[in-house]
């Protein structure tokens, strides 16, 4: 329909606000750097969109850092780059004061928490690794395995120069299936503050034909949920009785995946 | 294509930790996992850095002590001492793990000098050995990454579980029906996999197959 295709294109220009300063230790200047802002895509990684702000703190720092791999902070959790933005500033963020304050780090990369990317081959090959995933639970990996590798290119390339027409005319056949049947199972991840996030299969129909829906799943795989909690996908609080089939189809990410975020009310 | 589901996978390590128990192997369930469906068993090895060494006696099943005897095989002059106590061993953790997206076993790891620091991703290609390093490095973005545990939560090397089920059926063509071939599909599927990564399996794990399995299909 002409109008949920609308959606998809809201969806792909999502954007969050986003402040970097550079974190003191890693200073070697006198007087505090400016902090650098920006409008980050929620669609993206960080590797691919922090070029400039890397550029920006290079000559701020000492040369035995130049060469180093640039990780960030938000509120003292490192942020792991390999989820998309939005995802993150879902959970790290969520809003409750703009611009998201960022710290940008040169020293001391955490390497127990946080993956390493020196280069964009390693987003390229998670982000292909994320759709291979995708599409193992969705069509059992026959439509990802039939394509040719132009095709992976080009999905890759229309998410790294931002342009929706490029991705989309391959991720339409990611995201084929008959109208009575939908996908195998719904390709999701449940992210929760302080633990690994949930992988789960469900279908997106029960047995009997009815439309699986977001409450759903949450009845099922949220073990702890109460007033004021907060079920949050690409930013927005969608309604439990959404068929999952339809969230997977439209709010889901270039990786395929639909992340939802559970952020419990603060204490 | 050759999947298990969640269940046989469970099914499968169980037994497989029971002749790990049997033959005085070190694989062991993971404790550490918050999700209550999450299965993981793990073993902990140390090999020689510089060349990443493949245990050399496989008929044995004392792995434990196998290092220890190489080097005293190695040593006769007791001036050398010296040298074997600035030896470097880089400390692996295997983990075995579901992939649900799959549908099969999947192989994770770290691997930490004997500094306690994390190998880079470099650092794990080039350990490779020569035997598996074609079939690795081929293709090395698409086998062998740096990802994020799907029970832990934290960065973990990964073998790519893509090819998996073509793999395993190539082998075992059919179906595993109950614990005992699920436990040969298991072993299969680590003779396979854990070779590239320094991970040998015992003969004495082949030796326990049934010579006919119990499925009628």
């Amino acid at each position: 329909m002409a109008e949920d295709r609308e959606i998809l294109r809201e969806v792909w220009d999502g954007r969050v606000p986003v402040c970097v300063q550079l974190a003191s230790e890693d200073c070697n200047t006198l007087s505090a750097p400016d902090p650098y802002y920006l409008m980050v895509p929620r669609l993206s990684y960080f590797p691919l969109v922090m070029d400039k702000v890397r550029k920006h703190f290079l000559r701020l720092i000492s040369s035995d850092l130049q060469e180093a791999e640039m990780w960030l902070e938000s509120d003292g959790m490192p942020l792991k780059w390999h989820y998309p933005v939005g995802v993150l500033f879902d959970l790290h963020c969520g809003g409750a004061s703009l611009p998201w304050a960022l710290t940008a780090h040169f020293s001391h990369f955490p390497e127990q928490d946080l993956i390493r990317c020196p280069t964009r081959e390693v987003v390229e090959s998670h982000f292909m690794s994320s759709l291979k995933e995708a599409d193992g639970l969705k069509h059992r990996g026959q439509i990802i395995t039939n394509m040719k590798s132009k095709d992976h290119k080009q999905l890759w390339m229309g998410l790294c120069n931002d342009k929706f027409d490029q991705f989309w005319a391959i991720n339409r056949k990611l995201m084929e299936s008959t109208p009575e049947e939908g996908f195998k199972f719904i390709p999701f991840r449940l992210h929760s503050p302080s633990q690994a996030p949930i992988q789960r299969l469900i279908r997106p129909l029960t047995e009997d034909g009815r439309r699986v829906t977001l409450a759903d799943l949450l009845l099922e795989y949220l073990s702890v949920s109460q007033e004021g909690d907060r079920v949050v996908i690409q930013g927005i609080e969608v309604p439990h009785d959404t068929p999952l089939q339809w969230l997977s189809e439209h709010l889901s990410h270039p990786d395929n995946f639909l992340h939802i975020c559970y952020i419990p009310l603060q204490s | 294509m050759s999947t298990i589901s969640y269940e046989e996978f469970k099914t499968a390590c169980l037994e497989f930790l029971e002749l790990s128990k049997k033959f005085g192997d070190s694989w062991k369930l993971r404790s550490d996992i918050q999700d209550k469906d999450g299965l993981c068993i793990h073993k902990v090895q140390h090999i020689k850095s510089k060349s990443l060494k493949e245990l050399k006696n496989k008929t044995t099943c004392k792995i434990d002590r196998q290092l220890e005897e190489e080097e005293e095989e190695e040593s006769s002059d007791p001036a050398e001492m010296e040298t074997h106590n600035t030896t470097h061993f880089t400390t692996y953790d295997y983990h075995i793990v579901y992939s649900l997206s799959h549908s099969v076993p999947v192989l994770y790891f770290n691997a930490w000098h004997s500094s306690g620091q994390l190998l880079t991703l470099d650092d794990v290609w080039e350990g490779v050995d020569v035997t598996h390093r074609e079939q690795i490095l081929s293709n090395k973005w698409g086998s062998l990454t740096q990802t994020e545990h799907p029970l832990l939560g934290r960065p973990y090397f990964q073998l790519h579980p893509c090819n998996t089920a073509k793999l395993i059926a190539q082998v075992l063509p059919q179906p595993p029906c109950d614990a005992a071939t699920l436990r040969t599909y298991l072993i299969c599927w680590l003779s396979m996999f854990g070779p590239p990564v320094g991970l040998e399996i015992p003969l004495c794990y082949f030796a326990e197959q049934n010579t006919e399995s119990g499925c009628v299909k």
